[in-house]
């Protein structure tokens, strides 16, 4: 197993099964640097650029109610749920989106499994 | 139905009358006073108490605990004189209950030398707690009310995106203006993103952070939506996302009560 992000990405893939629909690594710019899709059509670039807004948007409301760093966003519609954390010294953002049938619960697992791994791979 | 005000306060009766939508008459007695509710589809339009009518007549057989009642179905009333609703009946009345003091009607009460309102007995307390359970409050009641209810509650508040409507709650003083641009701004990045990439209809947005949780609960109606901040050692997320979805039907209704949305 070669440590290097797309590989990582199809692993967290794997561990979600059916229930994965996408997952990038977004830079502050939100450019994404690497990205894994179930559907082949589906618009990275488009999800990186919000990933990165809502995240830094997320940020702004933190500092102004001193509620410290910001460790994740869950956003939940009625189709899925996308989970956004900070990766490392929070330099990247790393989302996972997966249908709406699974649950919070997992999804922070498999993030929790991998993130570290994750941030590895990108300061190596 | 025939029975105590031992066993069934008027705020249970009138409860429990206009819940099953009848029309009805309720004629209360305790020792020498005479009172009559009358029940129209499932709202009290008419009470009547001594000289007093109305809803006052209706706040003071509330302060009666002892009495017999006997309530007669498909009895219509005389006139209309109490147009509120229900819930807001019961409102108004707990309202002044709490109050705790006697209010005087400005002139005919004062001729007629009857308090409207004593202070909250116990027996007022149950009918609290149906307004509370049952009753469509008013945004800023119903928002306090929902605030209560997390663990750990900073901050809550009912907002639109785009719109005017504003109501806020919290224990300690905030910076709201320049906050609540932030949380706006927050929210309009999160619905486009949704819109952009055909995710479905937005129901919530929680955001962790090392010292909170802030959770963003969509109604689904003109832009509105609950913003709420709880401290993350003492909140329990899974109550924080339980009360803010029992809460937005709640918050609907009330804010259509108040005519915000229709």
């Amino acid at each position: 197993m070669s440590d290097n992000l797309p590989s990582i990405l199809r692993e967290v893939r794997a561990d979600l099964g059916d229930y994965f629909l996408s997952s990038d690594i977004v830079g502050l710019d939100g450019i994404s640097i690497s990205g894994e899709a179930a559907e082949p059509g589906f618009n990275t670039e488009l999800a990186a650029a919000h990933i990165a807004m809502i995240m830094k948007l997320a940020e702004r409301v933190s500092g102004n109610l001193k509620l410290g760093r910001v460790t994740e966003n869950q956003l939940t519609t009625n189709e899925l749920i996308a989970l956004s954390r900070p990766l490392g010294d929070g330099s990247f953002y790393w989302s996972v989106v997966a249908k709406g049938e699974a649950t919070y619960g997992l999804m922070r697992a498999v993030m929790d499994q991998y993130d570290l791994r994750l941030w590895g791979a990108i300061s190596a | 139905m025939k029975g105590k005000l031992q066993d069934m306060a008027v705020a249970d009766l009138i409860q429990l009358t206009c819940q099953d939508r009848k029309t009805a008459r309720a004629l209360i007695k305790n020792g020498g006073e005479r009172g009559e509710l009358f029940f129209k589809n499932g709202n009290v339009v008419h009470a009547e108490l001594g000289a007093l009518t109305g809803e006052q007549a209706v706040y003071r057989l509330m302060n009666w605990d002892q009495g017999n009642f006997d309530l007669t179905a498909d009895v219509d009333s005389p006139e209309i004189t109490i147009t509120r609703s229900w819930t807001s009946l019961l409102l108004e009345a707990a309202r002044l209950a709490d109050e705790g003091t006697e209010r005087e009607n400005e002139e005919g009460e004062a001729a007629a030398g009857a308090a409207v309102l004593e202070p909250a007995r116990g027996g007022d307390k149950k009918f609290v707690e149906i307004i509370q359970e049952f009753s469509v409050l008013p945004p800023q009641g119903l928002l306090q009310q929902f605030s209560e209810k997390i663990a750990g509650h900073r901050l809550s508040c009912l907002t639109q995106v785009r719109g005017t409507g504003l109501y806020w709650y919290s224990t300690s003083s905030v910076e709201l203006e320049e906050l609540m641009e932030q949380v706006n701004q927050f929210v309009k990045m999160v619905e486009t993103a949704t819109n952009k990439l055909g995710a479905g209809s937005l129901q919530d947005n929680l955001l962790t952070t090392e010292d909170a949780y802030l959770l963003i609960r969509f109604l689904g109606r003109d832009n509105y939506y609950i913003f709420v901040v709880a401290d993350k050692t003492s909140a329990n997320l899974g109550n924080l996302r339980h009360q803010a979805r029992v809460y937005t039907d709640r918050f609907i209704s009330s804010l259509k009560l108040e005519g915000a949305i229709v």
